[in-house]
């Protein structure tokens, strides 16, 4: 019964996208309501084929390959007044066993432009908006805006995904235009998106009786690019914040649990006539407080990560673009290898692979853009490491395979 | 088999070369704003921070009303190249970033030139471009200094 909701869901959007893509086609996505107004509709769908020699991503990759990551969405926003604009967006998601499909409220903005002159603005957006930071996630799940069919894993991976795409809160922003080019900036308190299970898995390694709650946190991003389009900067910071509610039966917490997550990145790009360079250096720390020892252990209650990864990408011409990537995680940036989180647990009898604690990608990719609305993709990742395999795919994570490879190809429509 | 695969090869270089060389032909271009507008010339970082859809007003407090050709087209992606100087699918990145993050919207797309002079004519604060033929005097030329 549950099934059969998804695939009417999921029917019911494609006929709407359907709809909308032929409407787009006789009027344009842009319909004028006056001179200076208009309303855009937009939507992106795309769907990937996933395989895997070990390991799963996505679905039952490793078998037949998978089917199961599709992403469909559709915006609208609207210019409701001189100074005020509004945007929407819903988007179904199915990607492996991390998301169903089910449709989400993406963002739904209420953007107000305090002052506005041809040389700078000051604002301010309230509602569900999506978070900044790096040059990739305010638009994750847009395949058209990603630099290959999944974005680099050590930064952008997927088991913090609900906490990382958009939350509920306020943002100030600005920009202003110099000689050399524009800055921009981005302030914003929010509540994180909790969601239950996920997060559990994500933080605690399993589904615990209790539940996480979102307290205040924060987000900034600082940009620079030239006019040209061809150096872009920018730093970001993010500090989220949950708390851990125990059920009667989780006896052993002597006191508020709590979960301080502290990301900062670095991203660089430049861009050479058709070639790019595009860098991000992330620092990720995780603190723990009170946090019950049969869940997280003393020595795991502050670590500090490490991600980093470096692209190349060529544009053969309008139609074709190749890429190299190597992209790197480490859950620990004091046991890069893994080595003392498996002897430590080894320790207290619990068995888990020091694999578990990096990841090191090589993916050489192909994208051929058909024309503005169709896109295929192909990418080949060589994987050594298991630090941001899905939990939820390998139900048996801690017999994965630490040498793994995945072939991927996407067919990807917008307008 | 090994023949097989040198073919597919062959075909696939021949047809990279192709797409690659095929150069388009060359469209003078003329720059277009609503008459209205007390300016005769732009400079080309500010005609960029328009094309961006990050500046949205007009030094006079004007908004601003982007329109474009189809981005697959020549005259399109001939205006990118010599008078913005960035690649069309730089340009398409801002503006898919700015549409699916909620914080913008994209440049208005219209399907011919003769509907690019009646639009830029019918909309205070309009800015747009054309090949070289079919200006009238319902719009005005402007010129962009580097």
């Amino acid at each position: 019964m549950l099934r059969l909701s998804i695939y009417k869901n999921k029917l019911l959007i494609l006929v709407f996208l359907i709809y909308l893509a032929t409407a787009s086609l006789a009027f344009a996505a842009s319909y004028q309501l006056s001179p200076n107004k208009h309303i855009q509709i937009h939507g992106f769908a795309s769907q990937s084929y996933i395989y895997t020699d070990n390991n799963n991503f996505f679905g039952n990759s490793s078998d037949k390959g998978s089917l199961d990551f599709r992403e469909l969405g559709l915006n609208a926003s609207f210019q409701a007044w001189k100074k005020l604009h509004t945007a929407v967006q819903i988007l179904s998601r199915r990607a492996g066993e991390f998301d169903n499909g089910k449709i989400k409220l993406d963002f739904a903005i209420a953007d107000y432009r305090i002052k506005q002159t041809s040389l700078y603005s000051i604002g301010i957006r309230a509602g569900r908006v999506k978070n900044p930071f790096g040059f990739y996630n305010d638009t994750r799940d847009v395949s058209f805006t990603r630099s290959g069919i999944i974005l680099p894993q050590s930064i952008y991976f997927e088991r913090t995904r609900d906490l990382s795409i958009s939350s509920d809160g306020i943002q100030i922003y600005g920009h202003r235009d110099i000689n050399q080019g524009s800055i921009q900036l981005q302030l914003f308190a929010a509540m994180p998106r909790v969601e239950d299970e996920n997060t559990e898995l994500a933080v605690l390694n399993g589904d615990k009786p209790g539940a996480f709650t979102g307290e205040p946190s924060y987000l900034g991003r600082l940009l620079f690019k030239t006019h040209d389009n061809k150096f872009k900067i920018a730093l970001s910071d993010v500090l989220l914040n949950m708390d851990y509610e125990p059920t009667q039966s989780e006896a052993g917490f002597n006191g508020d649990a709590s979960v301080q997550f502290h990301l900062s990145i670095l991203s660089i790009q430049f861009t050479y006539a058709q070639w790019s360079i595009t860098g991000e250096y992330a620092r990720r720390k995780l603190d723990f407080k009170n946090m019950f020892s049969a869940y997280v252990p003393s020595f795991l209650s502050e670590t500090t990560g490490e991600s980093y990864y470096l692209q190349l990408s060529y544009h053969l011409n309008f139609h074709w673009k190749v890429f190299t990537r190597y992209d790197v995680l480490y859950q620990n940036k004091n046991d890069k290898d893994g080595s003392e989180y498996a002897n430590n647990l080894a320790a207290i009898g619990v068995t888990k692979p020091a694999h578990s604690r990096f990841a090191k990608d090589m993916t050489v990719g192909i994208q051929w853009s058909i024309n503005t609305s169709w896109m295929v993709q192909f990418e080949m990742h060589v994987i050594n490491g298991t630090g941001w395999l899905p939990l939820q795919d390998n139900t048996n994570i801690d017999n994965a395979t630490q040498k793994w490879r995945m072939a991927s190809a996407a067919v990807s429509y917008r307008f | 088999m090994i023949k097989k695969i040198y073919n597919n090869i062959f075909s696939i270089t021949i047809y990279l070369l192709f797409t690659l060389f095929l150069t388009t032909p060359l469209y003078a271009q003329n720059l277009l704003v609503h008459k209205n507008l007390s300016i005769s010339s732009i400079s080309q970082d500010k005609l960029r921070a328009i094309y961006s859809m990050r500046t949205r007003v007009w030094s006079d407090g004007t908004p601003i009303t982007v329109f474009i050709l189809n981005p697959d087209s020549a005259v399109h992606r001939d205006f990118c190249l010599k008078k913005l100087e960035i690649f069309p699918y730089q340009l398409q990145r801002v503006w898919d970033v700015k549409v699916y993050s909620g914080t913008g919207q994209t440049p208005i797309n219209l399907n011919s030139e003769a509907e690019m002079i009646r639009k830029i004519s019918k909309t205070p604060g309009a800015i747009g471009y054309i090949s070289d033929k079919g200006v009238t005097d319902n719009v005005k030329i402007i010129d962009i200094q580097k």
